[in-house]
């Protein structure tokens, strides 16, 4: 019996074998379910649960029902105006006590509460369905409905516009004027949409982009007037693949791959730069970040201390998270300075609660939900090292999700 | 990455890729239900890590290399469980079977009773098809460990052709070529 011929009569056996075996099919639920068994255990072990939860420090005499005065939300309606942001002053963490958190105004952006979408100094309405996340398109949103994998146009009294179309991704500009959605067009084509945000013709209101992709488009955001950056991920019989791209409405050239970054997770189209991650090494875990030119396709900066993530939408910071966060929620998040890193502030969830997609409500205030003790909070945060709630707290929802949709940031 | 966009990537990936790990567990473990639970902590640990996981063609290794470790650490808690109090673990585990119905349920039978590194190799290499040094990555080990743990494992199943009619049947008698045991060293 030859060397090759055990190989082959091992190759056989083995396969023949495991050819008879089809399990139980697992569940995202079942997977999820048995993550948050093992984050709670780690976190045991780690012996969070046993530490003190501390106040949340804010300044004296901070009018802290005052949302983001003098700072300009992100435009749900264009009402452009250009106020200085304030200086940033903290030193060391913030600890986040949500529960204790004083109250603050109500989001300064849509937010969808089931399919209650909740409009800044509009009344509610109604949506068709539960819709995953939003663009705030005309009066009314456009709405991505995971489930299916389609976008809606929904108007201001909460009326479907047309039909749904294939394509759940998108971004927004951030003056809050151009958005950009995918359409699944067949085969491997996949229009690239940009829109106007203050309504257009849905059949052809919009610049149109056919381009052969042969994998999934999930955009980051805007880079430039008509320049957006997003990730294309190619599966095939190996597992997949993620390479991030730039591409432009306004040119004619093919879209460009962005060779310094793994993958895009934060743009901004004042500055022209864009976050991701430069290396992971999964067995050291060890993951490193950069602020890229995405014109010129080289690195501002770099840390191995914070995973990069969204822009503010002047430019000017940026928010890192801890690198060792789990996909259930991250630890808090930082606030950096994007030209360079330094930290501004930081914020850290008490012992038991965890944070989730921390996204810019406007130039310097920061939102995002937190789960503590069994109770969603959306809390708010400023460069300045102040927090407060900007809802009450929820008890809706689950424990890896919370109850709110928010319209997409830049 | 947003909440939805990682689960919709994640259940894609997962229904994709769910069967084949759970036929590498199956090989690995010799248990259905065993492996279930193996690839549903594997596929658990991966969410957990899903955003820092960018390398997507590094998954499917990133994936086995919990499973393998996670059939380890079972191993351990089993024996644990059972009071074994000595730190030198038994190299063979013990393997009930169906009586053999031919040459595949025999040599199945050989391979649950090989020690757990080699049969980690011996299924990574022969039923994966990777490469040593992907084996050797997955597993924490040295490629020469790879070769020597291999070697082992299909030396042993020689000498269980000449023991075992079932695996010796339609066999020519045992002339190894040179460069056969030149590849073993």
């Amino acid at each position: 019996m030859s060397g090759y011929d055990d190989h082959d009569l091992l190759t056989t056996t083995l396969r023949d074998r495991a050819g008879d075996m089809d399990g139980h099919t697992l569940g995202l639920d079942d997977v999820k379910g048995r993550a948050r068994g093992i984050r709670r255990r780690r976190r045991a072990m780690t012996g969070a649960v046993a530490a003190a939860v501390l106040a949340v420090a804010v300044p004296v005499g901070l009018n802290v029902s005052d949302v983001d005065r003098g700072q300009q939300p992100l435009p749900t309606n264009p009402s452009p105006s250009v106020v200085e942001t304030p200086e940033p002053s903290p030193s060391g963490p913030v600890t986040i006590d949500a529960a204790a958190a004083p109250r603050g105004e109500d989001p300064a952006i849509l937010y969808a509460d089931g399919t209650t979408l909740h409009r800044p100094g509009q009344p509610d309405v109604e949506l068709p369905q539960q819709y995953s996340y939003l663009l705030p398109y005309a009066d009314g949103v456009m709405g991505f409905y995971g489930p299916d994998g389609t976008t809606t146009i929904v108007d201001g009294s909460g009326n479907a516009v047309g039909d749904p179309w294939p394509g759940i991704s998108g971004a927004v500009s951030s003056d809050g004027q151009s958005l950009a959605t995918v359409l699944y067009a067949g085969g491997s084509n996949v229009d690239t949409q940009l829109w106007p945000r203050a309504g257009a013709n849905p059949d052809e209101g919009y610049s149109s982009n056919v381009v052969a992709f042969d994998g999934d488009l999930q955009y980051a955001g805007f880079v430039g007037p008509e320049t957006v950056a997003y990730n294309l991920t190619v599966s095939n019989n190996q597992g997949a693949t993620q390479k991030p791209y730039v591409a432009s409405w306004s040119s004619n050239d093919e879209p460009r791959q962005l060779t310094s970054l793994m993958d895009v997770r934060g743009t901004n189209d004042v500055t022209g730069v864009v976050s991701g991650l430069t290396k992971v090494d999964y067995f050291k875990n060890e993951y490193c970040s950069a602020v890229v030119k995405a014109a010129s396709d080289t690195v501002v900066w770099e840390t191995c201390e914070y995973r990069l993530g969204r822009f503010s939408p002047d430019g000017k910071y940026v928010l890192g998270v801890d690198p060792q966060s789990d996909g259930i929620g991250t630890s808090g998040v930082t606030i950096l300075d994007a030209e360079n890193g330094d930290v501004v502030a930081e914020f850290e969830t008490a012992s038991r609660a965890f944070m989730q997609d921390a996204i810019w409500e406007s130039r310097s205030t920061v939102l995002a939900p937190v789960m503590q003790d069994g109770t969603w909070f959306l809390v708010r945060m400023r460069p300045d090292g102040t927090v407060e709630k900007a809802l009450e707290g929820s008890r809706d929802g689950y424990d890896d999700s919370s109850p709110w949709r928010f319209q997409l940031t830049p | 990455m947003r909440t939805h966009d990682k689960d919709a990537e994640f259940e894609a990936y997962m229904a994709a890729r769910q069967p084949s790990l759970l036929r590498t567990a199956y090989l690995l473990s010799g248990d259905r239900h065993t492996a279930e639970d193996l690839v549903q902590t594997a596929l658990a640990k991966l969410y957990l890590s899903w955003d820092k996981v960018q390398q997507r063609e590094l998954l499917d290794g990133y994936v086995r290399r919990i499973i393998v470790n996670e059939h380890n650490s079972l191993w351990r808690r089993a024996w644990k469980k059972r009071e074994v109090s000595t730190d030198a673990l038994p190299d063979h585990q013990t393997v009930t079977h169906e009586p053999d119905d031919g040459r595949s349920a025999a040599l199945w039978d050989f391979v649950q009773t090989l020690p757990r590194k080699q049969r980690a190799v011996i299924v990574l290499r022969y039923y994966e098809d990777l490469s040593e040094a992907e084996t050797a990555d997955i597993l924490g080990i040295s490629v020469g460990t790879v070769k020597s743990q291999a070697s082992r494992a299909l030396a042993a199943m020689r000498s269980r052709v000449h023991d075992n009619p079932v695996l010796a049947q339609d066999r020519a008698p045992q002339t190894r070529p040179v460069q056969d045991r030149e590849e073993e060293r």
